[in-house]
């Protein structure tokens, strides 16, 4: 007897969903929205924007289940449906203004917090840089960090080669690196 | 791992709001149950295509069996049958361009 797996289960809920079972579904929702919500954050770092970008990808995940076909890994579907959906949403809209940090997350004495607020700030406008990079550069790079820079599974999502993948965050970061020193951050 | 991987690494999770997954769901069941779009009219667009070919291959079968210069020198024969095509012309040219210009306005 084989122990059954996260993708296993997946399959078969998402094979019931297909068959129009919306517990099944609920299911699919509950154990990926960290995830899909996590990538729509990271494509507009704006929360309410990310739920909606979120909600419409799963309701269009949800309309697709009958073509997706089970060889292919589902969390590697869904994400593909979820990227297709955030950049459509995002097409038009221009990058939103990255919100300060909140005070009470501050290091506790005042040089830490000097430090560490430095740095967060300075994180962010790394951030904020991502994403106003052309979309096919600002794509594979979240992606590929999303996905704890797996080249292998960021290629398989986007649908590229992996050379092509590598050539396209090798350019992204020259430009990303480019932007930064011009905005005088040269220490990274 | 340099410093811009790790920053650009670095893990930053957003919670879901309460109530989340459920309007997930509350959405989905409205998508599935309005209506699916209308499906291509794919047995009308045949029988055009159909009605088309046929209309052009009489016209060809038509013209060759009478001879186009045979139905030149008949309406030549009319009187005012030059000037009689040319208004027709030009009126089903505005019309249709009022006809198009009304949909698009529509």
């Amino acid at each position: 007897m084989t122990a059954e797996t996260p993708g296993d289960r997946d399959k078969a809920d998402a094979a019931r969903a297909a068959a129009g079972d919306a517990e099944a579904f609920a299911r699919l929702v509950a154990r990926w929205q960290d995830r899909m919500l996590g990538l729509a954050w990271r494509f507009c770092r704006d929360r309410t924007m990310a739920e909606d970008m979120a909600q419409d990808a799963f309701v269009r995940a949800f309309r697709a289940l009958p073509r997706y076909r089970s060889e292919a890994a589902f969390g590697t579907w869904l994400t593909a449906i979820a990227l297709n959906t955030y950049r459509t949403a995002l097409r038009d809209r221009p990058p939103v203004p990255v919100v300060p940090l909140l005070a009470s997350h501050a290091p506790a004495s005042a040089a830490e917090q000097a430090l560490g607020l430095e740095r967060r700030q300075q994180a962010e406008l790394v951030r904020a840089q991502v994403l106003r990079l052309p979309d096919r550069y600002r794509t594979a790079m979240v992606l590929y960090y999303f996905q704890e820079q797996d080249v292998a599974e960021t290629a398989r999502i986007l649908g590229l080669r992996e050379g092509t993948l590598k050539g396209r965050l090798y350019r992204g970061r020259q430009l990303l690196e480019r932007r930064l020193r011009a905005l005088g951050i040269t220490n990274l | 791992m340099d410093e811009l991987d790790r920053i650009l690494a670095a893990a930053d999770p957003l919670v879901p709001s309460a109530g989340f997954a459920n309007r997930v769901m509350t959405a989905v069941r409205t998508a599935t149950a309005e209506e699916p779009p209308l499906p291509f009219p794919w047995a009308r667009f045949a029988l055009g295509i159909a009605a088309c070919v046929a209309a052009a291959v009489s016209i060809a079968w038509f013209l060759s069996s009478v001879g186009a210069e045979a139905i030149g020198e008949e309406l030549a024969r009319v009187p005012g049958a030059d000037a009689a095509l040319l208004v027709a012309a030009v009126s089903v040219s505005v019309a249709e361009a009022f006809r198009l210009r009304a949909r698009a306005d529509f």
